[in-house]
């Protein structure tokens, strides 16, 4: 799969007719535009960019999930789990095959990730365990390896407690668009009321570790450990005990919530209501219909819970709650983030089309779905605050650039506002630039 | 003879000295493409063009060699004497810039009498338009809270997130299937958002989806802005729907800690800044 977007050059290359300048109130994103000259005090133009999605991947909008029942989550391996220390160094490799962890004693340097090749990647010495017990996990798509011991502390010798640390092996987008880097760490605690072992860890998708075990309070202690969550990483929560009551977690397709299901053997078994926790922030959530919270959490009836996307969007998944159906919109694809971000700068005019003579910014807007073999005109508002000040110069050249704001999909390609920015790259299919008069 | 006078600069963005030859070349009509139907069918007639590097001095050749240290430029001036005769026409050169043997850029230069005057916009209909509109005003909330409700927001920060909310209705008779919305943009403003799009499905109708867009404030936002929302449902071209929403003023300069909260204002605020003086 090849994303690509194309902003089409002009012959000559500096007059692109898909940079428009213009005053109409172009209703449609599917319409053209007619130009406009701009005079210095304008505040109504819009620089419209045409995007052409020439790849062939859609970008925006579609859901990288499937459908269908929401899942439990996927314990750590038994083979991933160790209550003493080995003979020798044991090494086991990442299954995507980037990198590998090694476990040993503390006298031959304790638990470290490295890249398997020298040089390809972030090492990590995790210390070593000082009760020897460990468990660990990778994530599906390889971003994250997952670590818990009792501590590496003289003192840490209760094997009831528990230490998770996870390591971003990439770059994590969080949540809100920014990024935990590949080498940092985050991680969560707390203490069971048993030892705990790897079944009480699990992965819930690539998108978070889920840690529960008898609380010593009463009922289940559950954390929920959340890489992409950019402010707090970790919900802690508590799951009564009842009778006839067993709680059941699953997981959304995309992994974008765990919803913890109350399971009531008969009528008379204790009642309890679905929870919902979003792995988006580490917090507690609910349920949605028409993007609004639900009222009240939707309460357990008794018989087999279960929860089923049928379609990504409103009123799309079902859940059952014993026997009675609640439909609820889908937590994981009723927003996709993403698309298509196209930029605007403009330029003195100069005879080169990569020269940079003051840098100034015009604006941004987004385009929510570029479908391949599309084309949609884009409106990019003026939003610096000069407006379209000429400098005494009325000859322009309108830059203009598109680019996925994932920043790895389609990277954006020319950071005008750069201290000393490189010249512009029109020679990319996803920039052009056309020359316009701002007069006074 | 009305004569016409532009300014280009020809930069050397290179670590070698370079030597640039420009030449004009009459420009062709069809790159005009979007302001032909307004400008006049006629051609000016042209006595003389010429490229100067003095802006004073005369000089009716319609080509210029020049050479450029490392990293400098120049400005050359390009002359067009038109005969007063032909009020009403357009001439229009192409400046180029050739190195190396090379046609490396140009600019566009255009002369037009009478004076352009700019024609008002239009509105340009789609031919099938998506029926979605707005059920009511756009409005700001905090993150996560019930977006059907528009609570006035107190304590506004420097920097912070909020959620835009877009109210969308059907307001046909039959249900709307393959309804989405993304948010284009906020108008002139400095507010960042997240993009994304909203995969509503089927909308039925009079129902109202409550789409929502993180947004973070800046420093010096204006607190009227105008976002800019396109929709768009199956068998429909997709629509602009624009708004106005509003995001008070900080009343005070208030910081986050790393937990996200504000930190002691004792001299953060304006009043204690007063106060103080």
């Amino acid at each position: 799969m090849v994303a690509q977007l194309r902003i089409q050059d002009g012959s000559p290359i500096w007059l692109s007719n898909a940079i428009i300048p213009s005053t109409d109130t172009v209703i449609s994103p599917g319409s053209s535009p007619s130009l406009a000259t701009i005079q210095v005090g304008s505040t109504n133009v819009f620089v419209y960019v045409k995007v052409d999605n020439i790849g062939d991947q859609d970008l925006g909008a579609t859901c990288p999930c499937g459908t269908g029942a929401w899942a439990a989550p996927i314990t750590f391996p038994v083979a991933q789990f160790v209550t003493a220390d080995p003979g020798s160094p044991q090494v086991q490799n990442q299954p995507t095959g980037t990198y590998r962890f090694r476990y040993t004693t503390a006298a031959l340097g304790g638990d470290i990730v490295t890249p398997i090749v020298a040089g390809g990647g972030i090492s990590h010495s995790f210390g070593h365990p000082t009760t020897g017990r460990r468990t660990w996990a990778w994530s599906a798509d390889g971003k994250f390896f997952a670590y818990v011991t009792a501590g590496s502390l003289a003192t840490d010798t209760d094997n009831a407690h528990w230490e998770l640390q996870i390591l971003a092996l990439q770059n994590i987008t969080l949540s809100d668009g920014t990024v935990l880097l590949a080498g940092q760490v985050i991680t969560a605690s707390g203490t069971f009321g048993a030892n705990w072992t790897n079944t009480n860890f699990s992965l819930a998708g690539s998108k978070a570790i889920l840690a529960s075990g008898p609380d010593p309070a009463g009922g289940t202690m559950v954390r929920l450990a959340c890489p992409e969550s950019p402010v707090t990483n970790v919900w802690s929560g508590n799951l009564i005990a009842g009778t006839g009551l067993t709680w059941l977690p699953r997981i959304s397709p995309c992994a974008s919530v765990v919803a913890f299901m109350p399971q009531r053997a008969t009528a008379a078994a204790a009642a309890a209501n679905f929870r919902v926790v979003s792995t988006a922030n580490a917090a507690e959530t609910q349920f949605r219909q028409m993007n609004i919270p639900l009222a009240a959490p939707i309460a357990g009836t008794p018989g087999t819970p279960a929860i089923t996307t049928n379609t990504h969007g409103i009123n799309g998944v079902t859940v059952d709650t014993g026997g009675t159906n609640v439909m609820v919109d889908d937590p994981d694809c009723t927003f996709v983030g993403g698309g298509v971000r196209v930029h605007v700068d403009r330029v003195k005019a100069s005879t080169l089309p990569s020269a940079n003579l003051g840098v100034l910014s015009v604006g941004t807007a987004a385009l929510g779905l570029s479908r391949v073999n599309s084309s949609y005109w884009v409106q990019v508002p003026n939003q610096n605050t000069i407006l379209w000040d000429n400098q005494g110069e009325q000859h322009w050249c309108l830059l203009a650039q598109s680019y996925t704001p994932d920043g790895t999909t389609i990277p954006s390609p020319w950071d005008g506002q750069a201290a000393t920015p490189p010249p512009f790259p029109v020679s990319l299919e996803n920039c052009a630039q056309r020359n316009i008069g701002i007069l006074p | 003879m009305p004569t016409h006078r532009f300014t280009v600069n020809v930069p050397n963005p290179t670590a070698k000295r370079t030597s640039v030859e420009l030449r004009l070349e009459p420009a062709n009509f069809d790159e005009l493409i979007g302001l032909t139907p307004e400008l006049p069918k006629e051609e000016l007639k042209v006595l003389n063009v010429g490229i100067v590097l003095d802006p004073c001095k005369v000089r009716t050749k319609p080509n210029l060699k020049i050479s450029l240290k490392p990293y400098t430029s120049t400005d050359v001036y390009v002359v067009v004497n038109t005969d007063r005769s032909i009020k009403r026409g357009v001439a229009a050169f192409n400046l180029i810039d050739r190195r190396d043997d090379k046609d490396v850029g140009g600019v566009l230069l255009m002369v037009v009498s009478p004076k352009y005057v700019e024609p008002p916009g239009q509105v340009i209909n789609p031919k099938n338009p998506c029926p979605l509109g707005l059920a009511d005003r756009m409005y700001v909330i905090l993150p996560l809270a019930d977006p059907s409700r528009a609570a006035k927001i107190k304590n506004i920060l420097l920097e912070m997130t909020l959620e835009l909310v877009v109210p969308i209705t059907n307001p046909t008779e039959k249900p709307l299937k393959g309804a989405q919305a993304y948010l284009e943009h906020l108008g002139g403003s400095s507010v960042e958002y997240m993009p994304g799009t909203w995969n509503i499905g089927e909308l039925a109708p009079g129902d109202v989806f409550y789409a929502t867009w993180t947004i973070r404030t800046k420093a010096w936002h204006a607190p009227i802005f105008h976002p800019c929302v396109v929709v768009s449902s199956e068998k429909t071209d997709p629509i602009r729907l624009n708004g106005t929403a509003k995001i008070p003023r900080p009343k005070r300069i208030e910081q986050l800690d790393t937990e996200g909260k504000p930190v002691s204002p004792e001299y953060k605020s304006d009043q204690v800044i007063k106060k103080k003086l």
